[in-house]
């Protein structure tokens, strides 16, 4: 029972700094919605392809970016600037035939 | 005795076995499966990036260097669809090369050859070196090869069901019919199938599913790759007529007893 109550409090600390980062981090200045791969996706403000890589801990290498349905040139990532209400497609190579 | 090179939209392959990526128990299978299948191109599919779990291992760190990417457009079912998985597959993989699959039902996975063709058009004035994945249907061939597709790869049967060649006399017209390579591309179950796709005159024969679906996977890539060494050098040998009653092999003179 102690370590039920224990398990709860952690619990709840930790979810009341999650809240106290994500407003600190976010707060007002998260004005930046996009669509990333089919979901909604926060960033706190406007990225290149390559910081949104970084940020994913996306090798660069491995796979290809669409932008508002256009393709993203490698050698771009460091200009192309995803802001809001743009739509993100990021994909790789998996197993097929 | 001597073949003529495997060559597809002037590039060179060494084998005429083509493997797919797909299905397989693991990766550390998958790659052994490739070594002994001795193919030098293999099929991959374009996904989204898992962008929540970034832990999974690349596919790519388990495909030799010396292997030969083809990207495919499976999973798609328009045309457009398809030209846009493509761009985004040459773009991960640096050649303009894809496996162009548009599907046009979703239980059989038969290919909506309209689409198909028009998708085919579109890509080859792009720069594609198009591999369009069809129907055992001579005039879908010949109207894809007309829409600048650099092989024609008619299905010997279902994706993945394993049936063999449900029309080889389809697969004999489309091989006389195509100036382009042409590719038996699925329904092949096992290494008999393989063989028969090369006897039938076929350039090539893609699988994924007879390989990476078998008990034995690593085993049964090496049988295919000798099966397509076979009927590759039976097509080449010229067979002999079907006959309706026996021909003697041993001398009808001189049998003890007459």
């Amino acid at each position: 029972m102690r370590a039920y109550l224990d398990l709860l409090e952690e619990r709840a600390v930790r979810s009341i700094r999650k809240d106290f980062h994500h407003s600190t981090r976010c707060g007002r200045v998260c004005h930046v919605t996009i669509t990333l791969n089919g979901e909604r996706f926060e960033l706190d403000s406007p990225l290149t392809v390559a910081a949104l890589l970084t940020k994913l801990d996306i090798d660069p290498r491995r796979v290809a970016v669409e932008h508002n349905l256009n393709i993203v040139k490698r050698q771009t990532y460091p200009e192309v600037l995803i802001g809001e209400g743009d739509s993100v497609e990021i994909v790789n190579f998996v197993g097929g035939g | 005795m001597t073949d003529s090179p495997f060559v597809i939209a002037g590039r060179t392959f060494k084998s005429r076995l083509i493997v797919g990526t797909g299905k397989y128990s693991s990766h550390a299978v998958m790659a052994q499966a490739h070594a002994a299948s001795g193919a030098d191109m293999v099929t991959v599919a374009v996904r989204r990036v898992n962008i929540s779990d970034r832990s999974k291992e690349s596919l790519l760190d388990y495909i030799d260097d010396s292997i030969f990417l083809l990207p495919n457009t499976a999973g798609c079912y328009t045309a457009d669809d398809a030209i846009r998985t493509a761009r985004l597959g040459r773009e991960a993989g640096l050649s303009n090369w894809v496996k162009l699959e548009v599907i046009g039902d979703e239980r059989t996975l038969f290919p909506d050859n309209e689409a198909l063709i028009e998708a085919t058009r579109v890509l080859v004035k792009d720069g594609f070196i198009v591999l369009p994945y069809t129907n055992d249907d001579p005039i879908a061939c010949r109207k894809l090869e007309d829409a600048g597709a650099s092989a024609v790869m008619p299905l010997g049967a279902p994706i993945g069901s394993g049936l063999g060649i449900q029309n080889a006399n389809n697969i004999r017209i489309i091989r006389e019919f195509s100036k382009v390579p042409m590719i038996v591309d699925a329904g092949v179950g096992t290494a008999s199938d393989a063989a028969l796709a090369m006897e039938l005159g076929a350039d090539g024969v893609l699988m994924n599913t007879a390989i990476a679906g078998a008990e034995k996977p690593v085993a049964m890539a090496e049988a295919m790759k000798h099966a397509v060494i076979a009927g590759r050098l039976a097509y080449l040998s010229g067979r002999i007529p079907r006959k309706m009653y026996a021909t003697a092999s041993s001398p009808l003179e001189g049998v003890v007893g007459t």
